[in-house]
């Protein structure tokens, strides 16, 4: 347990902010650091996501906090899976001796973005040469497409599915700022309106602006602060052997993520195993990709993770709480670093409303097409 | 139904692919060394070092391996019109470590394991492609109201 968090701090999502990429990221920044007593000028190190942010580069967010001597900055892997693996990133620089105090954050403004969240997509070369003229474009419609494979290898019903955001909608409400509060049931889900066979606008992750931040340092230093330090137990890499261009069409190993292969070494390097897990903040841009990753992380076996959530596993009172902010389906769209944000809200029992009882340990994921990290984290008991 | 209107790029990228459907054929990329398609091309990337890609002929035979019906116009400059669409994603006989992306003729229910073949057809101003179940007989006699026997 060589490091841990110690401090996270976000800005209230919104559906618009208007303020550029950047503010929004500083203000989660500062409000990290201010949530572990520490100064900006004692930042030497930026770990951050290295393909999807645009517009909060990591030399303005350090001049903007005063870090005076940066002398770690890295960027890595695509989306929730850059963010997540930041953390690891993190533990590496501090461990080596690298740098003692590494921010990590993330910020997005979809609601200025060109072409919106399915922009990064229009752009690829591939998808515009073999998908786009045969109308496949779009990521509920590449969920959806592994929803109608899963229906067909081992079955799945609108229930099931349903049961997925109807859990985050839950916790979201225990939230206070999430930006989906309206309670719903099933009988709501299946009213919602068909955007990609199978899959309803309900599947989908909001599409908001918002920031989230968090502060690692060594933790022998982290003792001394001003919170209670979450450790980092172990986190875990991987990838599937294709092009992020590919992931959604020619994965040979089309209903697996790569979570396999990062949970593995996440558990490995924790020593932990998945029932040693309290809480899960899984990476939830669509209903698919929790079910996925909950049968990839050994929580359920393949082909059981629709079962496994329909049964009451995820949602408030089941045997692993999922999600517990309401996650990008229902608090804000804050691409992994949210969860991030969560895990160690409940470890640390700062949840109000919202907490789950005798949380002592988190797996955190985040998904970027083929790339995946995992994250254990656990109080420091 | 409707025919997606987003016509493919005219690039060095895109073109060997549609250079071949404009002359009703499915080509795809094959390494000469190993004789591996590789799918997607990697731009300006030969498969095996020394080797290269030779765009090669397959007959558009294969089994839809999953598909979605898209209702929701997410292509850029489309709308409510040009939807819904089936997209498939098909094993193809002749490169079975290929998914290629495709779209179901209109007036088709899509069901995983149903054997297709590709058509040729012109859309607007250029050639394009559509995979329809194989013995369900002519478009044309369905679309004037024959049964789905």
């Amino acid at each position: 347990m060589s490091v841990a968090i110690v401090g996270v701090g976000e800005v209230e999502p919104a559906w618009k902010h208007d303020r550029p990429v950047l503010g929004l990221v500083v203000d989660a920044v500062r409000r990290a650091l201010d949530d572990a007593g520490l100064d900006g000028s004692e930042v030497d190190g930026i770990a951050i996501e290295g393909e999807t942010m645009h517009g909060a580069r990591a030399d303005e967010v350090a001049v903007a906090i005063g870090a005076r001597d940066r002398r770690f900055s890295v960027q890595t892997s695509v989306a929730g899976a850059g963010v997540v693996a930041a953390l690891q990133m993190a533990e590496l620089a501090i461990d080596a001796g690298l740098a003692d105090v590494v921010v990590s954050y993330y910020g997005i403004s979809l609601s200025t973005q060109v072409g919106g969240p399915y922009n990064v997509h229009a752009e690829d070369p591939a998808k515009a040469a073999f998908e786009m003229p045969f109308g496949f474009f779009g990521q509920p419609v590449y969920f959806a497409a592994l929803a109608q494979r899963y229906a067909h290898e081992y079955g799945l019903t609108a229930e099931q599915l349903g049961s997925v955001p109807i859990a985050a909608r839950a916790f979201a409400r225990r939230t206070p700022g999430a930006l989906a509060q309206e309670a719903l049931d099933l009988d709501g889900y299946l009213a919602d309106r068909l955007v990609s066979d199978p899959l309803r606008r309900l599947d989908c992750c909001l599409i908001n602006d918002a920031a989230a931040a968090f502060v690692i340092t060594g933790t022998e230093r982290a003792r001394d602060l001003r919170r209670p330090p979450v450790l980092v137990a172990g986190t875990g890499f991987g990838t599937k052997p294709v092009t992020e261009a590919g992931y959604f069409t020619q994965n040979p190993q089309y209903l697996e993520m790569a979570s396999v292969e990062s949970g593995r070494r996440a558990f490995a390097a924790a020593g932990l195993t998945p029932a040693d897990v309290d809480i899960a903040e899984i990476y939830d841009c669509f209903t698919m990709s929790v079910i996925l990753q909950l049968e990839d992380l050994g929580f359920a076996a393949k082909g059981e993770g629709a079962a496994f959530c329909a049964a009451g596993s995820i949602g408030p009172g089941g045997r692993l709480p999922t999600n517990t902010h309401g996650g990008l389906l229902s608090q804000s769209y804050t691409v992994g670093a949210g969860h991030v944000v969560e895990a160690v809200r409940q470890l640390r029992g700062e949840r109000g409303d919202g907490q789950i009882e005798g949380a002592e340990v988190a797996v955190v994921t985040g998904l970027g097409a083929m790339d995946h990290a995992t994250a254990l984290l656990t109080k420091d008991r | 139904m409707a025919v997606p209107s987003f016509a493919p790029p005219h690039t060095v990228y895109a073109g060997p692919f549609w250079d071949g459907v404009a002359a009703n054929e499915l080509r795809l990329p094959r390494c000469t060394g190993c004789g591996a398609f590789q799918w997607y091309p990697l731009a300006g990337v030969d498969h095996c070092a020394g080797a290269t890609l030779e765009w090669t002929s397959v007959r558009a035979v294969g089994t839809i391996f999953t598909f979605t019906v898209v209702r929701r116009p997410f292509l850029p400059g489309s709308s409510k019109a040009d939807v819904p669409i089936t997209s498939v994603l098909v094993e193809l006989d002749d490169a079975p470590s290929v998914r290629l992306v495709g779209r179901l003729t209109d007036g088709f229910d899509p069901v995983i394991g149903t054997r297709v073949s590709g058509e040729f057809f012109d859309n607007d101003d250029r050639r394009d492609l559509q995979f329809t179940p194989l013995g369900a007989g002519e478009k044309s006699s369905r679309l004037n109201g024959g049964s789905d026997g």
